[in-house]
């Protein structure tokens, strides 16, 4: 019988304190926008509190959900993220921004399935890998069929193109693999692949090598393809120990893009300066520690390995999101988990925090 | 190993690798926020702040007495934030009533306003009352903030000298642009904070920088004196010159300097400008032709003939020269001015007469290379370092190339082309002793608090004669004024000094005839000399010694009583021999002559005398060849032309049609030609 412990309160805990902060930098980044846009201050920050509400619902009914009652729905999840990720490229259905087809809408309603092919995937290579322990050490008969349907689904989301999402997933997968047991030299190898693959990405899409340049120098351009990672390392540095002041940030003023999505990081940095900024990486190391602590304490393989790779995509999209903010690593899109402004995301996120704390129960 | 362990140690790999680039991200955070935080919060700043200068007030520029030349009076700029403007979509409403106010188009208001820029002016330099009106109205992005706008409280005074500033109170002309880093401080600025498109942000953070006041300039110049010297220019530019016979030169300066110290207490030049609205005056107008012409001095360059012969002991005053009438060079005879000749003299007296074969003989003695290291000590052919920009360097004959003749028609002052400021820097050498100074404008430079910054300093250029040879000199010139050709600088109960000077115009390398160059120099008191001053004027048909000397002997007795030097009790009274015409005459009606030149002596007489002027002839023949004054001239109302006559045009008859003896005049005539300049 299923223990009906309590969750990891740590967890938990790390879980709703991300939450918190989210919601008050979403309310101070995006009140400018908001004004600019609507000419209402708030707008954004009903809408947060709305997907807030929805996501912390999803997230104590993913709570009370059995992971191993999860496997029976691997198939039809992997089929509806794939036939989504088709959908978004369909005319009128699929919602193209900023030139790239990556919502759906249904009606007043917009989804991304990059959201949700995330949670699928990570569900399907759990399940998989979980089969037999024994069978991802053979790299034909055990690592080439998961590495096939990982170069589909990867595939489908570059056609959007959503580079941020696919490497988020890549890294997911990979972490996978290694929780899983798969041969060391194989994973070497499949690295080098990866970083082959990596450099086709870039010369498919010049786009992406300018952001490389960028990140490599950001003031030959500062106009140009440095211009986010300096308007992020102009907000982080004024920050300093203690940060501006909770609303007090300068460069929420339309001089830093996307301050309340993808940089709001930078935002954090800016009005709770270093402080604030290391306080929020200790929640996500304390989120990644206690998630990590549940996929070791699962009762089986599969439990296990769901907590892997639902603990790594925060992990991987944190330390991704961070990296490009910070100036370490080249600009990519992609959500800092909790914290940035956006629903599908937050949803999602949440649904696969709530299936954790379940995990964390064992 | 079960699969279920190495699960465990893979897991706690992962950890290992996050918890690892999670350290690398703190640390970067460290390095970005801590480290380059300073740095970045500056460019943070300059990019969020932007800011509307303030101007700092230029300062004054002042006469010796601390009297205000030029000053800064305050006013405002009207000034627009388009992307404001733009944002609150009442572009047209703001643009027609700012029209309105300032007097402008709507559309130019409306290009200005909408520019795409951060900031714009609209207007400057507008009162008060405007500027009150525009904040009242509170329109979005529009703003005002103080400015200064030059003005020059005494219009033309000495506006050669001071130049004029251009409508960003930058200096464009004489001290104004010489002086113009001193004088404008530093801006200060209002800092204000902006949002990316443009906008400026509600309470948002203010940061004033106040500026940083001009220095004050302080001139040598004496606005008493400058305005004695104007006023004397006026009068002769005005028709009203003594002995001028109503007639108008082209130009006139006169020049006052301490040659004591070499501080120039006047140059004064007209025709002239008012700096207050000097984009009305010809360019032409606005050139200090004291310092950026040059001229043939003629007789007054005597002098450095004379210091140099004296210094070199070629002569001995009280030793005999023999004045033939003529001093034949090179198979040419220069003249003396006076037919026949002076006779017997002493050098003293070759001086006083000016007599030319005697300075012919000074020069020869002298020879070629003593008298170019004279001519090069003397300052000549070099800028004298006067604070004016674009001064002349003056021509000098080419040493190589130059003759004998040469050397004779140098030695009294012809062929050689100086400034009026060289000229009388290398007198105030001869007077104060023997050492050539550099003229100077500035006397100091004083800060907002009133402390001196730069103080003056005499700067001596070099020592070119003994002090014993000065004061022969002196006392020689002197004499010149008392007994010889200068004696309508004479002054009753002071010790003048002085020398006169008539120089024919040189015009595309040949002399014109009956248009000179009247000049005087003098200085005083004789025995120690606290003034002097040049006078030149340009395009009249007199000689210096009668119409340059006046002014000169004006200006020199009330800049004299003005500084408070008391007559002395050992100077003459009269001169020597009583001169006449010393009184100004009736200032009458003027009239313009017309030109008779070509016509028979007939016509003119019809011509003349049916506007009412009388005519005298000299010469022989049918045709005029040439009148005084000349035609267009104005002079006044029935005065008496003369007629030159002759056979053919271009042959004129030899004939003594001057009233007055003039030692230049005959030592022009006297030359063979033109003496080509060289160099």
């Amino acid at each position: 019988m299923r223990s009906r412990r309590r969750p990891d309160m740590i967890l938990l805990g790390s879980i709703l304190a991300l939450l918190t902060i989210g919601i008050v930098m979403v309310y101070s980044s995006s009140a400018v926008k908001g004004y600019l846009q609507f000419n209402d201050p708030l707008h954004y920050f009903k809408l947060e509190i709305m997907w807030v509400a929805i996501s912390l619902a999803a997230m104590f009914f993913s709570m009370r959900i059995d992971p191993q009652f999860l496997r029976r729905w691997v198939k039809p999840a992997l089929y509806l993220a794939i036939v989504l990720l088709i959908l978004v490229k369909v005319p009128g259905i699929g919602r193209r921004v900023n030139g790239a087809d990556r919502w759906i809408g249904l009606g007043p309603l917009s989804i991304q399935p990059s959201e949700v092919i995330k949670l699928a995937m990570i569900l399907v290579m759990a399940h998989i890998l979980a089969l037999d322990p024994r069978k991802i050490t053979f790299f034909r008969k055990g690592l080439l069929p998961v590495l096939g349907l990982l170069a589909l689904v990867a595939g489908l989301i570059m056609l959007q193109p959503d580079l941020g999402t696919t490497l988020a997933l890549i890294g997911t997968s990979f972490f996978m693999l290694i929780a899983a047991g798969a041969r060391v030299r194989h994973l070497s190898a499949l690295a080098g692949a990866g970083l082959g693959l990596m450099v086709a990405a870039i010369a498919a899409a010049p786009y992406r090598m300018r952001r490389i340049l960028a990140f490599l120098d950001p003031w030959a351009d500062p106009s140009g393809k440095g211009f986010q990672t300096i308007q992020a390392l102009l907000a982080l540095g004024p920050g300093g120990l203690f940060g501006l002041g909770l609303g007090q940030s300068r460069q929420k003023f339309l001089y830093l893009p996307e301050n309340h999505t993808d940089f709001i990081f930078a935002m954090i940095g800016e009005e709770l300066g270093f402080v604030g900024a290391t306080l929020v990486i200790m929640l996500f190391f304390l989120l990644v520690w206690r998630g990590y602590k549940a996929a070791m304490g699962a009762n089986d393989a599969f439990t296990g390995l769901l907590a892997v790779g639902l603990t790594s995509i925060i992990a991987v999209q944190a330390m991704i999101n961070i990296g490009v903010v910070s100036g370490v690593l080249p600009v990519t899109g992609i959500t800092l988990p909790f914290l940035s402004y956006g629903g599908t995301s937050l949803i999602f996120t949440m649904l696969g925090a709530g299936v954790l704390l379940n995990i964390s129960r064992q | 190993m079960s699969p279920y362990v190495v699960m465990r140690k893979r897991i706690a790999f992962l950890f290992l690798c996050v918890a690892v680039f999670l350290l690398v991200l703190v640390i970067r955070l460290a390095y970005v926020q801590l480290g380059q935080g300073a740095g970045l919060s500056k460019i943070a700043d300059d990019t969020h702040f932007r800011g509307v200068p303030v101007a700092p007030k230029r300062g004054n520029i002042e006469d010796r007495q601390g009297n205000v030349l030029a000053m800064s009076v305050s006013s405002e700029t009207i000034y627009a934030v388009p992307a404001e403007v733009r944002q609150s979509g009442r572009t047209k409403e703001i643009a027609a009533d700012l029209a309105q106010l300032l007097g402008k188009t709507e559309s130019e208001i409306e290009e200005r306003i909408s520019k795409r820029s951060i900031l714009e002016y609209v207007q400057k330099r507008v009162t008060p009352e405007i500027a009150a009106q525009v904040r009242a109205r509170k329109y979005p992005g529009i703003g005002t903030t103080e400015d200064s706008q030059r003005y020059y409280p005494n219009g033309s005074l000495a506006a050669h000298l001071i130049g004029f500033a251009g409508i960003d109170n930058q200096g464009l002309e004489g001290i104004e642009l010489t002086r113009n880093q001193e004088m404008n401080g530093i801006p200060g600025s209002i800092l204000r904070e902006f949002a990316a498109n443009g906008i400026e942000l509600p309470e948002a953070e203010h940061q004033y920088l106040a500026p940083q006041q001009g220095n004050t300039v302080r001139l040598t110049i004496d606005k008493n004196i400058q305005a004695f010297a104007e006023r004397e220019l006026q009068k002769i530019m005005s028709g009203q010159g003594v002995n001028m016979e109503g007639q108008v030169p082209k130009s006139a300066s006169i020049l006052v300097m301490d040659p004591s110290s070499g501080e120039m207490l006047a140059i004064a030049t007209l025709p002239s400008f008012d700096p207050n609205h000097y984009q009305e005056y010809d360019p032409g107008v606005r050139r200090n032709i004291a310092v950026q012409n040059g001229y043939e001095p003629g007789s007054t360059f005597k002098i450095i003939t004379l210091a140099a012969a004296l210094e070199e002991k070629e002569i001995n005053v009280d030793s005999h020269f023999f004045d033939k009438g003529f001093y034949s060079v090179l198979g040419k005879n220069v003249r003396c001015w006076k037919a026949g000749g002076h006779g017997d003299q002493t050098f003293r007296q070759v001086a006083e007469n000016s007599c030319n074969p005697g300075f012919v003989e000074m020069g020869q003695r002298l020879g070629m290379d003593k008298f170019y290291k004279y001519l090069q000590d003397f300052g000549f052919g070099q800028k004298t370092g006067i604070e004016m920009s674009g001064e002349a360097l003056g021509i000098l004959a080419n040493k190589k190339k130059a003759t004998a003749l040469d050397l004779a028609t140098m030695s009294i002052g012809q062929t050689n082309n100086v400034t009026a400021i060289q000229l009388l820097t290398a007198v105030a050498a001869v007077a104060n002793g023997g050492t050539l100074l550099k003229p100077q404008l500035v006397r100091e430079i004083v800060d907002s608090n009133g402390q001196v910054v730069t103080p003056f300093k005499k700067e001596e250029v070099r020592k070119v004669i003994s002090k014993e040879t000065s004061n022969l000199e002196c006392e020689i010139l002197e004499g010149v004024v008392t007994n010889g050709t200068g004696r309508r600088a004479f002054l009753p109960g002071y010790r003048v000094a002085g020398k006169t000077g008539t120089a024919q115009k040189v015009v595309n390398g040949g002399y014109v005839q009956g248009e000179y160059i009247a000049s005087f120099v003098s200085f005083a008191p004789a025995n120690s000399p606290r003034l002097a001053i040049l006078a030149v004027i340009d395009g009249v048909p007199f000689y210096g010694g009668v119409v340059a000397a006046p002014p000169v002997q004006a200006v020199m007795l009330d800049s004299l009583k003005y500084l408070g030097l008391k007559p002395d009790p050992a100077a003459p009274l009269t001169p020597s021999k009583p001169l006449p015409g010393l009184e100004f005459p009736p200032v009458k009606k003027a009239a313009v002559i017309p030109s008779v030149l070509g016509l028979s002596l007939e016509e003119a007489q019809k011509i003349l005398n049916q506007v009412g002027f009388k005519l005298e002839t000299e010469g022989q023949g049918e045709v005029v060849l040439d009148q005084i004054p000349h035609g267009d001239a104005r002079v006044e109302e029935g005065s008496t032309v003369l007629l030159y006559l002759g056979q053919e045009a271009g042959q004129t008859a030899a004939a003594n049609w001057w009233q007055e003896e003039d030692e230049d005049i005959e030592a022009i005539k006297a030359l063979p030609g033109r003496i080509p300049l060289s160099n």
